[in-house]
């Protein structure tokens, strides 16, 4: 039945242009079905998700090795980023289906093959100028294929550069490697290595305030960059690299049967920098007492002040030389620094600092598969696999910023407690003198322990085709902390208790031939799924206190298919269903009156995803084809889930087990609706132009849960004005876009295979589309548009264009 | 060969790429700004200034100048917010800051003038509008400050901004009760309470209720008090910045003397304190439901028979000297009187074991709440001293007896 459900493989170069030109993870590039192709290629830039499914219902794997990070759930896709030529062969499924790799979450999963043997034999090299993330992108790949002597190897590596991204501010400098090789052993043994990497650093965009768009007349505003001595400075600058190596054994015992054994390692930086301060004023040139809004009404002179200074000043962006003037002349001293009686230590204290936070994560494990065919009719897979992963959470100062040095104590606890003690943030350290290059702050692992195994049976009959599979698995999760935190002594160092779950899955499927050209696909599954230990603590920077009631993940999904494949109309219907409850749903904000972050946790947040699919393509001619694709859904919460808000420097808990009424509420961040029409002219002469028109609707913003409790309405009436501000769900604007791609190829000297692709994104430039943003966590009861959402909007137009020679 | 060629090309071009990318942007350091310091103005000349010169209006600087002084008082204990006390040889002055935090108590610090703002509010003159970062240099840290030592009389508009020190003053007897805080750390607001001398002489202590002590009961003794002095209107206010210089735990002084019981019934109970009720005949007891105490036998006309006593607890009076009781009493309704009785014998349970001496306190008439004056206790000093309140009311008739602050001092 493998070849019956649609099993994507990437396979036309037009598309493989879009594979990491944006730095967003793309669940789903491209496939040769035209419904995940479309939603991939043309919807992606509006974040359009098939399903409305989170990374973490997709499964992602490298060379049968799942890569999902176990403790966030989801897959980063720039932990391979710019390896376009060796991870393009690719087996993409989207939904519920058998699979013989994985237990794959509902959304399906992406099965990445790099191994040296299946690349394509040759060389490749190519250079792409774009304007999005980067500007700059060369590549280079070579690959021998399995040669005489038992030897396959292939490399490959490329780098992307922007002096400037598209955005103002932004920056882009990636590295990527790549090698894999492959010896075979003898006719059943194989042994394969692959070791890749992509070291990247990049400067991020923010997202800011309607008001702040406005003013500069910017939609593409960015508050994270300030000029720096006459250059541009980016204050969140994401600086990754985490290589993975695999040892995978091929083995096949007879011709029925492979048995495939991984065991891989992977250990890296995660890194993301920003601006901390201490007993100073806020940086960040969009804080909102600095926008004109905040004196409106009190002050009408500074709030022309102000316009006038985002207008026609600096006034939106972070004055670092003015951090630097600051720091270079507060003189401190550090009674009993570093907790040594005595030590009196005098310099300048550095009021702003760039601070990193990291996420390290290392990981090691091992996955094996074996697969047998009973029979011709009769498939039988089973596989186990372990994950042994480690981050490593911690801050570390980067840069000073002219000062001498940073101490390590918390601003808001030094002034609501008179006990010194309570201020540090580290007992073991007290007054710790940091300097670039050390941790503070927080720090401590999470570790993560996944064990799991599944079992597959296929069948075929004359007219239909059927499997049934399931899955147990153990996860583990602890926290160990490496500072003593002066407001949580008892519970922030050390290892903390372990928190267990079983979990298991079962799905079943089959395939109704109602015809050779026409199927009907119908499946089915439930499975429980461990709580991500990245939301399970309810602040996990500072103690290791879990959410209450800490329990797995309920998740139920079906799908009924239609699937039609006559030569010149080939297409999909389908209807699905997912349910997920039980869920954690965890964020921190900062809050400028506590000086600190706090965390909203709530648990037992339902979701329900109900929605149907279409693809349709006709080849009207032997040269044009047509093609028309729309997902439409309704992802709704369905439950009410128990709020619980904690802070970071404090003991006090605002509320625990706070009723949030979320009830139908959208699951936002992206289109719930979607539709294309696409029309391609193929030239036999090997050049092809194709024109796609998108359009997006019901989108809506992610609603603060706070904002809709008995809580937050308190003494408030119906006719209130502030009832339905309070209540109203954010739904941002339909949009319309239109893509362009066109390519030509060349054959020269009978050898070189030399090709040109192009796509142009938003041809009609439409910088009107916000396609996400976030309700802010902060809001004020009485006056809800104190915080409004900050926003962000598709770029206007844009390009990438690509020539490749291979030989 | 051909494979090797293309593998050390490959192998070439994979380094050339590894190195570009290592190109990262170092990134410069800003060029030091400096602030000029212009002429130099002592704190006094600004005073000066402002009280001939600038007519007491706010005048804003534009100029090149400076002033410098010492932090006396910072925001570190949330007792000032955006409020600095800064003094040098000749005078103090507050410093509004733009933005909290930065200054430090013990900083020598200049202050670049231009763009600052001399003004007063309500009496009190502050330098106005001071950006730490683009006003302010720091020279030198952990600065001792010697405090002016002087009276509760000599606060006044002269020592504005500068740090004092009161010695032998307390809290006046209302607040130092063991109960009453610095402020209001619930609603978050100003609170202001009173220090007296030993004359009597009193003076505001403000304390924000943002204060990380704000929740701290007063201390109840006598000392020294070190502050800063601020002024609103024409109350002089002294804000203390630290609270290891408030040193109130010697004996008390003055016309209140040592307080050795209080009995307020704030807290809504009769019993609080160690003070117990016996009900000798009769249901009706002692409550306290509006803060103060109350008992009647009179229920819309209907009267119930009772003796009921409120005992104190046991107080130590044997290293007093001449002690004093007074409390405050009203009245209605007709009927019995409240009997006021002392003993040095009674140990608890039923009053008839004990031998009982009535006073002759003054006991109101009427509604109107009326003092006891001053009963002395001298005969009756002992380790075992009990006060009592009892009433006795008949079948027949019956008043409310209201009974509040209950005081014994030793003078």
């Amino acid at each position: 039945m493998q070849e019956r459900v649609p099993v994507y493989t990437v396979t036309s170069s037009d598309l493989e242009s879009e594979l990491g030109s944006q730095d967003i993870s793309g669940i789903l590039q491209s496939s040769r079905d035209v419904f995940a192709s479309t939603a991939g290629l043309s919807w992606g830039p509006a974040r359009f998700r098939i399903r409305g499914l989170d990374g973490e219902n997709t499964s992602v794997l490298i060379n049968g090795i799942l890569v999902n990070d176990p403790e966030a759930g989801w897959a980063t896709w720039s932990q391979w980023g710019g390896l376009n030529d060796v991870t393009r062969s690719m087996e993409i499924r989207t939904g519920l289906s058998a699979s013989r790799l994985v237990f794959a979450g509902i959304g399906g999963y992406s099965a990445i093959n790099a191994r040296a043997s299946d690349q394509r034999r040759g060389t490749r090299i190519s250079y792409a100028l774009s304007n999005r993330a980067y500007d700059h992108r060369v590549m280079l790949t070579h690959s021998t294929g399995m040669m005489k002597n038992g030897w396959a190897v292939s490399a490959s590596a490329s780098w992307r550069y922007a002096n400037e991204g598209y955005a103002e501010g932004t920056f882009f400098n990636a590295a990527a490697y790549f090698l894999s090789v492959e010896k075979k052993l003898n006719d059943r043994h194989r042994i394969g290595f692959t070791g890749f990497g992509a070291p990247i650093r990049q400067g991020r965009q923010g997202l800011a305030v309607q008001e702040a768009y406005d003013l500069t007349g910017d939609n593409y505003y960015n508050p994270f960059w300030g000029y720096q001595n006459g250059e541009k400075r980016n204050a969140r600058v994401s600086y990754d690299h985490k290589p993975m190596a695999i040892v995978t054994h091929y083995f096949t015992p007879d011709e029925h049967t492979s048995w495939t054994t991984s065991l891989y390692y992977t250990a890296g930086r995660d890194a993301q920098t920003n601006i901390n301060w201490f007993d100073a004023k806020d940086p960040r040139p969009d804080y909102y007492r600095y926008l004109p809004s905040y004196y409106t009404e009190t002050d009408p002179a500074e709030a022309a002040r102000l316009t006038e200074a985002w207008q026609n000043g600096n006034a939106g962006q972070i004055d670092w030389d003015q951090l630097y003037f600051a720091n270079g002349k507060n003189l401190y001293t550090v009674q009993n620094a570093d907790g040594i009686a005595g030590l009196n230590i005098t310099g300048n204290r550095s009021k702003y600092i760039v601070e990193g936070q990291r996420n390290d994560p290392r990981r090691f494990g091992l996955n094996s598969v074996w697969s047998k065919a009973l029979d011709d009719h009769t498939q039988l897979t089973a596989s186990v696999g372990y994950h042994d992963h480690v981050t490593h959470n911690y801050r570390v100062v980067d840069d000073l910023l002219g000062g001498d040095f940073w101490v390590d104590v918390d601003q808001f606890a030094d002034q609501v407690s008179a006990d010194p003690a309570v201020a540090q943030n580290d007992l073991n350290r007290p007054n710790a003198v940091i300097t670039v290059g050390e941790r503070f702050g927080h720090d401590y692992d999470m570790h993560v322990r996944q064990a799991t195994g599944f079992v597959q049976f296929e069948r075929r009959w004359q007219q239909v085709e059927a499997y049934v599979s399931g899955m147990l698995g153990h996860q583990s999760f602890f926290r160990e902390g490496f500072m003593v935190n002066g407001r949580f002594p008892d519970n922030s160092f050390g290892k903390s208790e372990v928190q267990g779950f079983l979990h298991y899955g079962l799905k079943a499927g089959a395939v109704y031939k109602l015809s050779g050209r026409q199927f009907v696909t119908l499946n089915g599954a439930y499975l429980t799924r461990p709580p991500l230990a990245r939301w399970a603590y309810l602040s996990p920077r500072t103690r290791d206190a879990v959410v209450p009631g800490l329990t797995t993940e309920k998740v139920s999904s079906a799908d009924l298919s239609y699937v039609v494949r006559f030569p010149r109309l080939k297409g999909r219907a389908t209807v699905y269903w997912a349910n997920i409850a039980d869920q954690v749903w965890a964020r921190s904000f900062f809050h400028d009156e506590y000086l600190t972050l706090v965390n909203y946790t709530m648990r037992g947040v339902d979701q329900r995803h109900t929605g149907a699919e279409l693809g349709l393509e006709a080849n009207v001619t032997s040269t044009v084809s047509v093609n028309a694709v729309l997902g439409t859904g309704r992802f709704v919460y369905t439950s009410r889930p128990q709020a619980s808000i904690t802070r970071d420097n404090s003991e006090e808990v605002f509320a625990t087990d706070r009723t949030v009424y979320w009830t139908n509420y959208r699951v936002g961040g992206m289109p719930q609706t979607a539709a294309s029409l696409g029309l391609r002219y193929n030239s036999p002469k090997f050049w092809f132009i194709s024109l796609t028109a998108n359009y997006f609707a019901d989108i809506y913003l992610d609603p603060n849960p706070d904002r809709r409790t008995a809580e937050a309405l308190e003494g408030l009436v119906v006719e209130d004005p502030q009832w339905e501000q309070l209540l109203e769900q954010t739904k941002l604007d339909n949009a319309f876009t239109l893509d362009l791609f066109g390519g030509k190829s060349w054959m020269v000297q009978r050898k070189y295979r030399i090709a040109l692709n192009v796509s142009v994104s938003n041809l009609l430039n439409n910088q009107d589309f916000v396609v996400g943003g976030f309700e802010q966590l902060r809001y004020e009861r009485m006056d809800v548009d104190k915080f409004p959402p900050r926003l962000s909007y598709l770029f206007g137009r844009t390009y990438f264009a690509m020539l490749s020679i291979g030989f | 060969m051909k494979h090797l060629t293309h593998t050390l090309s490959t192998a070439t071009g994979l380094a050339v790429l590894l190195l570009l990318s290592g190109c990262d942007k170092e990134l410069d350091t800003p060029p030091e700004r400096t602030l000029p310091t212009g002429s130099v103005l002592s704190i006094k000349r600004l005073r000066d200034l402002h009280a001939t010169t600038f007519a007491y209006l706010p005048h804003r600087f534009t100029g090149d100048s400076s002033v410098y002084g010492v932090v006396t008082a910072d925001e570190t204990n949330g007792n000032l917010y955006k409020n600095i006390y800064m003094q040098d040889d000749t005078a103090g002055i507050v410093l509004r800051l733009k933005n909290s935090g930065g200054l430090y108590t013990g900083d020598r610090i200049r202050i670049y003038l231009k763009g600052t703002t001399l003004s007063s509010y309500a009496g009190l003159l502050q330098l106005d509008s001071v950006d730490v970062d683009n006003n302010v240099v720091k020279q030198e840290t952990l600065v001792p400050v010697a405090p002016k030592v002087v009276s509760v009389t000599q606060i006044t508009p002269a020592l504005q901004g500068q740090l004092i020190r009161l010695d032998s003053v307390q809290f006046i007897a209302d607040e130092a009760n063991g109960v009453t805080t610095w402020s209001d750390a619930v609603n978050q607001s100003s609170v202001n309470r009173t220090l007296e001398d030993c004359d009597g002489n009193t003076i505001i202590v403000r304390t924000s209720g943002y204060a990380n002590f704000a929740a701290q009961v007063l201390p109840q003794g006598n000392g020294s008090f070190t502050a800063v002095v601020g002024q609103f209107g024409s109350d002089m206010q002294l804000f203390a910045h630290d609270l290891s210089l408030v040193q109130l735990s010697g004996p008390r002084c003055g016309a209140f003397g040592i307080q050795l019981l209080l009995k307020d019934f704030e807290d809504g109970s009769t019993t609080s304190g160690g003070w117990t009720q016996q009900q000798v005949s009769g249901t009706v007891g002692w409550t306290a439901t509006a803060g103060y105490g109350s008992i009647t036998n009179n229920s819309g006309g209907v009267y119930t028979a009772c003796e009921t006593w409120l005992i104190s607890p046991s107080v130590n009076l044997s290293a007093t000297t001449a002690p004093v009781l007074n409390f405050e009493t009203s009245v209605a309704f007709a009927g019995a009187p409240l009997e006021v009785l002392v003993s040095t014998n009674y140990s608890g349970g039923a009053p008839s074991t004990a031998t009982w001496t009535a006073l002759s306190p003054t006991l109101a008439t009427n509604a109107t709440w009326t003092p006891s004056g001053g009963q002395a206790l001298t005969p009756y000093i002992s380790g075992n001293f009990r006060l009592a309140f009892k009433y006795t009311g008949s079948s027949t008739d019956g008043r409310r007896w209201n009974l509040d602050d209950i005081v014994i001092t030793d003078n």
